[in-house]
């Protein structure tokens, strides 16, 4: 995010801050955010339930490890969230390699993928929730629904942009069809397929983290929603801040390293935010 | 890969969906599927046996359809949804671009606040839902909250973008010409950055809109989302259905009426190419 | 000399991807190619060469007339004909090795064996302690060294080379053209090469095709005379004779078509 120094505004700020390095002006960052909360907790004068204070949330968060219940939580969020991702992301590529070689199926299913599409996730929980109930059937489609798309669209965009020329090269060296498909076509999608799926799993987190709150009586987003629910504020914020540091979590050390290392090493490159 | 298209060259087509040049079979094959999954609805309660509130026959739907349409229900649910998503939008681009733009033109302000904002990302706005409901009660303000939030994200990465992708040549041209403060940033920044921040503009509005059946569906107390939500206490499945379809239709008619314009107008006047 | 392969009143469209436009690109086209022979054709961008090359590979079907290959007509492509492409055609997710030993892993030869054929082509290309790199990380010149590795390692009964030396930088250009020349003397080849270049077309063949635009069709054939044993450039460019058939051959290429011509005085 940093400008060419030629756009820097002369903005002045405190000099304190001028003096800190980078890493450390983000720190300060945080923990003004921190003090601001603390000492606003006084000055506001609401009660806990309305209005926490960062040590009321530690407090919760403490509460909630001792107990077991974090840790249950986490792994039930996790374990959903594995399920619909695998399932989304093979269904997205299965979908996208087929339209993307077959004209008639292209043609037969894109308007109903577009209008599927046009239904956004969310709208399906309801339904589901009729058909399957509350538990994990229905989030795990709500996350298959949604992981879906994205990675059908760039597995679609990959397998179309497969160079032809390298398709050409491999069949005269005597490749057939399923040859084709796997010496050329997948490893060209490949790309496509990691960006599709890295913004399906965006999309996903915070799926699931909604779906939880509507279906389910464990769970990240059901510590969320249950905690406002018993008056018991401290632990809705226990579950946000945990549902921020898990996502950039999963993003920093999973997502961005298997897209940096497809991409690297074949020297191909990818723009993520284009292919959205 | 047929035989026919080697020899064809040029730039492959952009969108992956559209199909050029148009084959004649197109609307056929097209409506297959919708085709089939009609009759499958239709056929279905003749050839088995289920629940008729797991999928409420076809003709219940459109009856309720015509309920709601004629005594004004479901226009109500519309506009109050559509104003929620306007308003939040509203709300959203206007904190995000002042901010964005400082971001993108200061060090400083980008290094403080970049951690905070990051993390603020990843907690989705509708895991804000629950705390907003404390605050603000069901209703308007908790939906806008999320709303708000969600666009706010969007358009501040778009804007900050925008700023960056100013050349530094033009930044200089300017300069040279004596453009400096209030003048630099009418004639050059906010005009360099608009094209980002209204190419930006539909991403941001798809995820608002998904905020928004969200947040109706937990913070309500009207719209296409609580309409939906509230259906399944009552096992009115007809009113989940149209709720769905009603949400998937506003999407296209916005997405062809307003976004695709404003793109396609934008990319035209300032004469950038899309990929 | 037996005749490979017959090319009998071609006429071939190319269709516009954007606007679905034909666009007739080759007709009228006759040509043998015999066994054993190295086969330039030469032309002006845009004649219709490589389309010519495209219909022979099989990635493209004639529209009139036929091209017979030991008798049967073409269908598709295949690995009795090796393509080399201008723009190299390697996999960017495989070594080196792996690239030149496709053919044989697409025939089901193991890995081995397929290792060690492959390695002795890479050899023959005078490539050296490159087969655990990627494409990308080798210049122009090597990566097509590995391409013609590749087709070289499959064994085709024809090879045919789209223009493959034109994105090279001229030094790499002319070394490659030795090599060539090296390559084809110590193993019986049949090639079809295809260059918008007379000198790069007389210093390869043992016959040059002259093509001519609008739509394109095979102008005239002529024999180069100079044994292979002496092709190098010091002694081709000291050599008045090849310096006088460039001349004419060029004047060939320069001078417009005959319909091209007919239209003008037309108009």
């Amino acid at each position: 995010m940093t400008p060419p120094a030629a756009l820097a505004l002369p903005l002045r700020l405190p000099r304190p801050f001028r003096r800190l390095g980078r890493t450390a002006r983000g720190i300060a960052g945080i923990a003004i955010l921190l003090v601001a909360w603390q000492v606003s907790v006084p000055l506001v004068g609401l009660s806990p339930y309305f209005y926490p204070s960062p040590a009321d949330v530690f407090r919760a968060f403490v509460d909630l490890l001792r107990k077991g219940i974090l840790p249950v939580y986490l792994a039930d969020s996790m374990g959903r969230y594995a399920i619909g991702l695998f399932a989304g992301a093979t269904l997205g590529i299965v979908f996208g390699v087929a339209i993307g070689m077959h004209r008639r199926i292209a043609l037969a299913l894109s308007p109903l993928l577009k209008f599927l599409f046009a239904i956004v996730e969310v709208a399906w929980i309801p339904i589901f929730v009729v058909w399957f109930g509350y538990g994990i059937e229905t989030i795990v489609l709500a996350l298959i629904y949604i992981v879906f798309f994205p990675v059908l669209y760039n597995t679609l965009l990959g397998v179309r942009t497969a160079p032809q020329i390298l398709v050409n090269a491999v069949r005269s060296l005597g490749a057939g069809r399923l040859a084709v498909l796997r010496l050329v076509i997948l490893p060209s999608a490949l790309p496509g397929i990691i960006t599709g799926l890295r913004l399906g799993a965006g999309f996903a987190f915070r799926g699931l983290v909604f779906a939880e709150m509507v279906a389910a009586k464990t769970g990240i987003g059901y510590l969320i929603f249950d905690g406002a629910q018993s008056h018991d504020t401290a632990r809705t914020i226990v579950g946000m801040i945990v549902m921020g540091l898990l996502w950039l979590a999963i993003d920093q050390f999973y997502l961005r390293p298997i897209e940096r290392a497809t991409i690297q090493r074949w020297g191909l490159t990818v723009d993520a935010e284009d292919r959205r | 890969m047929s035989v026919g298209n080697v020899a064809a060259s040029g730039p492959r087509e952009a969108a992956p969906w559209s199909m050029r040049p148009r084959h004649p079979d197109a609307v056929m094959l097209g409506t297959l599927p919708f085709a089939l999954l009609i009759t499958a609805w239709w056929l279905l309660p003749h050839v088995m046996q289920y629940p008729a509130y797991k999928l409420p026959p076809i003709d219940t739907v459109l009856d309720y359809a015509w309920e709601s349409i004629l005594d004004g229900s479901l226009l109500r649910d519309i506009v109050a949804s559509l104003g929620r998503l306007a308003i939040g939008f509203a709300i959203g681009m206007a904190l995000a671009v002042p901010l964005g733009l400082a971001i993108a033109l200061n060090r400083y302000v980008a290094d403080v606040f970049r951690p905070v904002l990051s993390f603020l990302q990843a907690i989705a706005g509708i895991a804000w839902v629950p705390l907003t409901i404390i605050w603000f009660g069901m209703g308007n303000g908790s939906v806008i909250f999320v709303i708000a939030n969600t666009i706010f994200f969007s358009s501040l990465y778009n804007t900050v973008i925008g700023v960056q992708s100013i050349p530094l040549a033009l930044h200089r041209a300017v300069r040279s010409h004596g453009g400096r403060g209030l003048a630099l940033l009418t004639n050059l920044i906010l005009p360099g950055a608009m094209v980002q921040i209204l190419l930006g503009i539909r991403t941001s509005v798809a995820y608002g809109w998904r905020a928004l059946v969200a947040s109706e569906m937990i913070a309500g107390s009207n719209g296409l989302g609580y309409m939906t939500m509230e259906a399944v206490q009552w096992q009115r499945t007809e009113k989940i259905i149209l709720g769905m379809i009603v949400i998937g239709i506003l999407w296209v008619v916005m997405d062809r009426t307003i976004f695709t314009p404003i793109e396609r107008r934008t990319v035209a006047r300032w004469g950038l190419l899309q990929r | 000399m037996s005749t490979r392969i017959v090319v009998d009143q071609l006429a071939l469209d190319y269709v516009n991807a954007e606007t679905g436009a034909t666009h007739r690109a080759v007709e009228h086209c006759d040509l043998r190619i015999a066994a054993d022979e190295f086969l330039c054709i030469v032309g002006p961008s845009g004649c219709g060469k490589s389309t010519l090359l495209s219909a022979i590979a099989g990635f493209l079907a004639p529209t009139h007339g036929s091209i017979l290959m030991d008798g049967r007509a073409i269908t598709g492509p295949g690995a009795e004909r090796g393509v080399v492409f201008q723009e190299y055609a390697l996999l960017p997710w495989m070594t080196v090795l792996d690239n030149a030993a496709l053919g044989l892993k697409l025939r089901g030869m193991a890995r081995k064996e397929r290792y060690a054929e492959a390695r002795r082509f890479l050899a023959i290309a005078n490539l050296h302690d490159v087969e655990h790199k990627y494409p990308h990380e080798l210049s122009g010149g090597m990566k097509q060294r590995v391409a013609v590795a590749r087709t070289l390692a499959n064994a085709p009964e024809v090879m045919l080379m789209d223009e493959p030396f034109a994105a090279v930088d001229a030094q790499t250009r002319m070394a490659l053209q030795e090599e060539l020349i090296r390559i084809s003397l110590r193993s019986r080849l049949t090639v079809l090469f295809i260059t918008h270049s007379v000198e790069e077309a007389i210093f390869l063949g043992d016959r040059v095709a002259v093509m001519t635009p609008g739509p394109g069709r095979i102008r005239t054939i002529v024999d180069v005379p100079f044994a292979r044993e002496t092709r190098t450039w010091t002694a081709m460019n000291a050599n008045a004779s090849f310096n006088a058939m460039r001349d004419r051959l060029l004047d060939l290429v320069r001078q417009p078509s005959h319909h091209a011509a007919t239209a003008e005085a037309a108009a």
